[in-house]
């Protein structure tokens, strides 16, 4: 990859990479880190992209991977930030503010899974090769995260507050 | 709608723009490296089993009992998979050293990881039975690491071929029991240079 395709990725994925850490880490500081090592391997990695789907393919599993390494880690399980989940985008929109708690507070797996299929639009397979997972089991993790979301919405809502939520498809 | 609304908050998440622009300098002010990263972490047993691979069969050596006997004094890293080890008598020997490759089962799938990189096998290996990967040091020595098999039952095989042209034996030490038989293998010469990566 050259400086200038590399240049290009960086400023055009940048943002993927750093929502995909986000959503496993829920902060900001460790989603920078995350998004700063992903790049330096896209810098580093020898081998040609076939496609731009690849190249962003490439990203999204290797966000989830360097994520998980930080969650992991012994010093992240043991000195999680004050300020997690105080960090991010505080929207004026009331239906967003509370979509992004409750997105949030749903547990990683499900969230990466909701962020990689309704954000980026993947499929389940394709979610699945990033998670590193069955697609039977992502699928599973979609049907909970959209019930949790429902149930959290609804909670002190009016009907057609809730309008908005998927209903789970068995 | 979901869908909809999902999009307009996450898009609001944005990685600072002076942070990816620093990423971006801080490369162009970096000699760019080929292939891994950073030496890639051999055993202290690997690492001697290494060695004596190399010299044992690159010169079909009938003294290799001899030679195991020998003392290594000092090992320097040429590059991820490149070392020179001066020996007690004197003698200096190259060693290749190998990827440090597994194959590990996540929700019933087949992820081999090779050093920081880590690829999901599962469809290469129900396809074709087989999956290579391959990464070059700064060297120019190339490492291959192939699985063969299926998803349920593999095998490893990691390779390094040579700046000169000849192509390393194959061979993957698992654990430090397997490390020990592979040793003691090699010193009657029935050496069993594959272990299965499988439970």
């Amino acid at each position: 990859m050259t400086d200038d395709q590399f240049s290009r990725a960086a400023r055009t994925y940048g943002d993927t990479v750093y929502r995909v850490a986000y959503h496993a880490l829920k902060n900001s500081a460790d989603a920078e880190d995350v998004m700063q090592t992903v790049l330096l391997k896209l810098y580093e990695y020898p081998r040609e992209f076939e496609s731009e789907e690849h190249l962003k393919h490439w990203l999204l599993r290797v966000a989830v991977n360097e994520s998980r390494r930080l969650l992991r880690s012994f010093w992240r399980r043991r000195a999680v930030s004050l300020d997690e989940m105080r960090d991010g985008p505080a929207p004026d929109d009331r239906s967003k503010r509370e979509l992004f708690q409750a997105v949030m507070a749903l547990e990683t797996k499900y969230r990466l899974a909701v962020y990689l299929y309704y954000y980026e639009g993947c499929s389940v397979n394709e979610t699945a090769q990033a998670m590193r997972a069955n697609p039977s089991t992502v699928q599973t993790w979609l049907y909970r995260a959209r019930k949790l979301l429902r149930d959290a919405l609804s909670e002190g809502e009016e009907k057609e507050e809730t309008s908005y939520v998927p209903r789970p498809v068995p | 709608m979901f869908q909809d609304l999902y999009r307009d908050t996450m898009r609001e998440l944005r990685a600072p723009q002076d942070k990816i622009e620093e990423i971006i300098t801080m490369t162009q002010n970096t000699e760019k490296k080929t292939g891994v990263r950073r030496p890639l972490r051999v055993a202290a047993v690997a690492a001697a089993a290494v060695a004596l691979l190399t010299v044992g069969v690159s010169a079909a050596n009938p003294q290799i009992g001899e030679w195991i006997e020998t003392k290594i004094t000092s090992i320097t890293q040429i590059s991820a998979f490149k070392s020179q080890m001066t020996l007690d008598n004197g003698m200096v020997v190259t060693g290749y050293s190998l990827p440090n490759a597994s194959v590990e089962r996540r929700d019933g799938r087949a992820i081999l990881v090779v050093g920081d990189d880590e690829v999901d096998i599962t469809d290469a290996l129900l396809t074709d039975g087989e999956y290579s990967y391959e990464v070059r040091d700064e060297s120019g020595v190339v490492g291959t690491v192939t699985v063969t098999g299926t998803p349920e039952a593999m095998h490893v095989f990691t390779s390094t071929a040579f700046d000169n042209g000849d192509v390393g034996v194959t061979y993957h030490v698992t654990s430090g029991e397997e490390a020990e038989k592979f040793l003691e293998g090699l010193k009657s010469g029935e050496a069993d240079m594959i272990f299965s990566a499988g439970d």
